[in-house]
């Protein structure tokens, strides 16, 4: 579904992405792990068509979408939750809502009820501002509202960001439900733990390149794997 | 004579406003601060008064074909200025550079098409009276308060029910993320300068009947952003309140304490309000814009 091949990118002068190449097949979970800084966020940011400056081939349905603006990206099919949520705060959730079905003209009713009947949060706070939401409600609400959109690939960055455990719980249980009902997902996560655990396959990014990949059983077991992400894992989250 | 004083300083103050709103659109939407937008004003006054002096004798319709061109001449500073400066990775102050050089240019070509002389608006417009029961006021500053309320309300509705209204939010808000969305910004930025520009448009004829119609009085602008300001930069409700306000001071400055010092009271408020309030009285919006 998504093929990007030597993917480079730029900011300015500064080369953030060296050589990044992954595959994302229908119906899969892929996830990008690796540490802050690694080019996670700018891989996403590229494919989305934020970064222009970048070489390489990003493929969409065997189609080549590198030089696409962003809105026609969007209309393709790809969707992206970028990190940090960023909820438009001075429109209220619905609103919010209705323009990530932007492209799909007017959102009907019953469109907005199935979105709110897998986030029942939502409801309740239909008419407030996002930036009054908690960090577990945005992130619902950035999900939702990339879900009203119909992506055919939905790309998460960072869901975990910032958010207690039990929100990430819920925030986790809900894209393995997105999973079952067949979309395509492409998450980025720090918790390199968490995202193997609800993906298929996994690529290792470091230094703006994929240095490792696999399925996600194997890369679990795998020593240096272990050490590096899973290890450190556990060693952030005692300090 | 205070209804006289209130409904004339309510009049001007609701032309500041609609200047101030176009500030304040263009600002929040493109992150363009343009200080040309008072000359958007002058082309509005002057090809009103051509309108009227020469085509037709109906000011609604000069008021409309002057809404078109200087709505024309907001959308071609974004296309032809503004927009390439940004997309070739021009910083705020490079854009700032530019609308000063709008700033002073289109006076320029405005005294070259016009002449340097001040230009009155026929008198028959500006002379009507309107009866309020007990009272009468001037019929012109009717008009300017009944045509501004209404030009705000619809904007109000459009920003808050219109599907086209909410995306222009977004992209105020957020432009990564409305981009991320599938909103084409550029589309729409182009869509705010049109309607921005046409507000001053209607500025400059509601203008030139209760004064003149000149090259020169884009200097309104710096009123008008003055008043953007108090109200709170990039916040459209807080532009009407900054331009009424500032319109009502100037009035019962002018005519109560000194005309003579009618700026200086104005201007002194100001920065009283500034000091208090130095994000203006509704506060600036924060915009996002970096990936």
């Amino acid at each position: 579904m998504l093929n990007v091949e030597h993917l480079q990118a730029f900011y300015g002068n500064a080369q953030a992405l060296e050589d990044i190449s992954f595959t994302v097949n229908e119906g899969e979970i892929v996830c990008l792990i690796g540490n802050n800084g690694a080019g996670k966020s700018t891989t996403l940011m590229s494919i989305s068509g934020i970064i222009k400056q970048k070489q390489g081939t990003i493929q969409f349905n065997g189609e080549d979408i590198s030089q696409l603006p962003a809105h026609k990206i969007v209309s393709k099919g790809i969707i992206q939750v970028p990190e940090g949520r960023r909820i438009f705060p001075t429109l209220t959730v619905e609103e919010n809502l209705k323009i990530g079905g932007f492209l799909k003209g007017k959102i009907s009713k019953a469109r907005l009820e199935e979105i709110y009947s897998i986030f029942p949060r939502l409801k309740e706070r239909r008419k407030q501002l996002g930036g009054s939401l908690s960090g577990g409600e945005q992130q619902m609400l950035a999900i939702g509202r990339a879900m009203i959109g119909e992506p055919k690939l939905l790309m998460l960055d960072e869901p975990s960001l910032g958010l207690a455990p039990q929100i990430i719980d819920m925030i986790f249980d809900s894209i393995i439900a997105l999973r079952k009902s067949g979309m395509t997902i492409l998450l980025i996560e720090q918790n390199a733990e968490l995202a193997l655990d609800v993906s298929d396959r996994a690529y290792v990014v470091e230094l703006g390149k994929c240095v490792l990949s696999g399925e996600c059983e194997v890369l679990r077991n795998d020593q240096q794997i272990q050490s590096i992400y899973l290890g450190q894992h556990e060693q952030e989250s005692v300090v | 004579m205070y209804l006289d004083i209130l409904v004339s300083g309510l009049a001007v103050g609701c032309i500041y406003s609609l200047i101030a709103m176009s500030y304040s659109l263009i600002f929040r939407s493109s992150g363009v601060l343009n200080i040309g937008t008072g000359e958007f004003v002058m082309v509005g006054g002057l090809v009103g008064y051509s309108v009227i002096s020469t085509l037709t004798t109906n000011y609604y319709l000069s008021i409309i074909i002057a809404m078109v061109i200087a709505g024309t001449v907001g959308y071609l500073a974004n296309t032809l200025v503004f927009h390439p400066i940004q997309k070739r990775g021009g910083q705020d102050v490079h854009v700032l550079i530019a609308s000063i050089a709008i700033l002073i240019s289109l006076p320029q070509i405005g005294a070259l098409l016009w002449g340097a002389e001040p230009l009155s608006f026929p008198n028959n417009i500006s002379q009507g009276q309107v009866n309020l029961g007990v009272t009468q006021i001037s019929g012109m500053s009717f008009l300017i308060i009944l045509l501004s309320f209404a030009i705000m309300i619809v904007f109000q509705v459009f920003f808050r029910f219109t599907r086209l209204g909410q995306a222009m939010r977004a992209i105020a808000d957020d432009r990564i993320m409305s981009q991320l969305l599938g909103v084409n910004n550029h589309k729409y930025i182009a869509i705010i300068f049109l309607i921005a520009g046409g507000l001053t448009g209607i500025a400059g004829v509601l203008l030139g009947p209760i004064y003149y119609a000149s090259y020169d009085m884009g200097t309104i602008g710096v009123k008008a952003f003055a008043a953007a300001v108090v109200g709170g930069f990039g916040n459209v409700t807080g532009a009407v309140i900054g331009g009424i306000l500032l319109g009502l001071i100037e009035a019962f400055g002018g005519t109560m304490v000194s005309s003579q010092f009618r700026d200086l009271i104005l201007y002194g408020i100001l920065i009283a309000v500034m000091l208090f309030r130095p994000t203006g009285i509704l506060g600036i919006k924060q915009r996002r814009d970096t990936a």
